[in-house]
């Protein structure tokens, strides 16, 4: 596969991933590019079929040491509400987000949450990744990952007001 | 009770414009020189490594110090105050050194034990050794047996077949009741006791570090090395010290514990840095330090039950 093909296949993913992890659209889209890059560095060392799953766990680690870096791994970092959500630049993808007020809504209670109970959210939830894959790029085993789901899922619920009903 | 489901799909459906992947992809495939460069930085010097030249200056200077030699008296109603011991198989040599500083080397201070070795010498008869009896007696490890007396003058012996003392100055032997090593193992009542703090201070290191992990869960891989730069100069710096170390050994035939603990400071104080450089939380660091200072001095009391008798 060649770098083209490869980049348009799974920067989408990649870039979602970092975005909802980041909660910076400018963060995101420079983390998705050095992943891409250190995809291509590396790329004699990636087993055939293992692309994406390299791609999420690198997107994964340049996130972490990020927030290991700023030391906000503890806490949840989200920007002021009120400035972010002004319409600056039109057209970027934050810009269509929150176009739905409902959709606004759950993104601004998943960044509330702790770094490790939106990780799982975004892979299980938005990526809609099954238990296996997600163990995968969390490292975790099935156990924790249910369990954290469990936990996020409430966590969220209290965020938006006791109004949410999934399953996990 | 909302199911948020159009939500979800709306937060799935988030994607980057064409233009923004074009940007993109042209960053990833054709990078300027620019990027490429490696960025100069000028000559620093950190705290750390000012700490580290200081120190190894200071070894340095220590390693050249000269020993001094104690005078010689024949008085005869000096009590003995300090006794030291060395392993030493070489007959022409004596290592025992009058501190109990000098790793390793037992040290004896405990009054009973000083009292009772003393009569043992002075109601001990006087044999007569041979070369041959010298070279039988390995079933015990020689020992150089450095006495000091209350009027600060010292007495050279060397002893073989655990019972019989040469004094190296007058090369005359005296053969004692009981072991040598007898001796030390009856006296020391405060053994168990250092034994005990010893391997209490072990244990707060691995609780403090349970709590750490446990508390920390995301630093868990972590705790030896921060990142793989720490790492590499984590090894480099146990070889270079245990290097040091061992050189100054094979100079001096022995080391001062204050090289030693110079030395492990300064290893646990890099680790802490590398470990705030590398953005640690906090509360690492501060367990880091912790699991350092526990193992120092955990140590530092398995080595005073094994050598040091009060």
């Amino acid at each position: 596969m060649s770098i083209e093909e490869l980049f348009y296949l799974h920067n989408q993913t990649i870039f979602k991933y970092l975005y909802y992890l980041l909660n910076d659209e400018k963060l995101a889209e420079d983390f998705t590019q050095e992943t891409f890059i250190r995809y291509f560095k590396y790329e004699q060392t990636i087993k055939e079929g293992a692309e994406l799953a390299w791609l999420r766990r690198t997107a994964r680690n340049l996130a972490y040491d990020h927030y290991r870096r700023k030391k906000l791994i503890q806490f949840v970092p989200f920007l002021n509400q009120d400035v972010e959500l002004e319409p600056s630049i039109p057209h970027t993808p934050h810009q269509w987000l929150i176009q739905q007020e409902e959709a606004k809504a759950l993104y601004l209670a998943i960044n509330k949450l702790k770094l490790a109970y939106r990780d799982v959210l975004i892979l299980r939830k938005i990526e809609c990744l099954s238990i296996q894959e997600t163990c995968d790029v969390l490292g975790w085993n099935e156990g924790k990952v249910k369990n954290t789901l469990k936990r996020a899922l409430l966590a969220l619920k209290k965020q938006l007001g006791g109004e949410l009903d999934e399953e996990v | 009770m909302k199911k948020y489901e159009e939500s979800w799909q709306h937060l799935r459906k988030l994607n980057l414009s064409k233009q923004q992947q074009d940007k993109m992809l042209q960053h990833i495939t054709a990078p300027t020189a620019i990027e490429f460069q490696p960025p100069k930085k000028s000559w620093k010097f950190s705290a750390v490594s000012m700490l580290f030249l200081a120190v190894l200056t200071v070894l340095i200077l220590s390693i050249l110090q000269e020993p001094t030699t104690p005078p010689l008296t024949t008085d005869t109603k000096k009590t003995i105050t300090q006794v030291y011991a060395r392993t030493n198989e070489d007959k022409e040599t004596f290592i025992a050194k009058e501190s109990c500083l000098n790793v390793p080397q037992q040290c004896f201070t405990n009054k009973q034990y000083l009292t009772n070795l003393q009569l043992q010498m002075e109601q001990a008869p006087t044999v007569t050794v041979s070369t041959e009896q010298w070279k039988a007696s390995d079933y015990f490890s020689h020992e150089d047996v450095l006495i000091i007396y209350t009027d600060g003058t010292t007495q050279k012996w060397k002893v073989f077949s655990n019972d019989i003392f040469l004094n190296v100055q007058t090369q005359q032997a005296i053969q004692l009741e009981r072991g040598f090593d007898a001796l030390a193992y009856y006296y020391d009542h405060l053994r168990s006791r250092k034994l005990v703090i010893a391997n209490i201070f072990l244990l707060l290191s691995h609780l403090s570090l349970w709590i750490a992990k446990k508390r920390m869960p995301h630093t868990e891989r972590r705790f030896f090395a921060a990142t793989v730069a720490h790492a590499i100069a984590n090894a480099i710096m146990l070889l270079l010290f245990s290097s040091i170390l061992f050189s100054i050994y094979l100079m001096n035939n022995t080391v001062h514990a204050s090289i030693i603990f110079c030395l492990f400071a300064l290893y646990s104080a890099m680790q802490i840095y590398y470990r705030k450089k590398a953005g640690e939380p906090r509360g690492y660091l501060i367990a880091s330090a912790i699991v350092q200072l526990c193992f120092g001095l955990g140590f530092t009391f398995i080595y005073l039950t094994l050598n040091v008798h009060f």
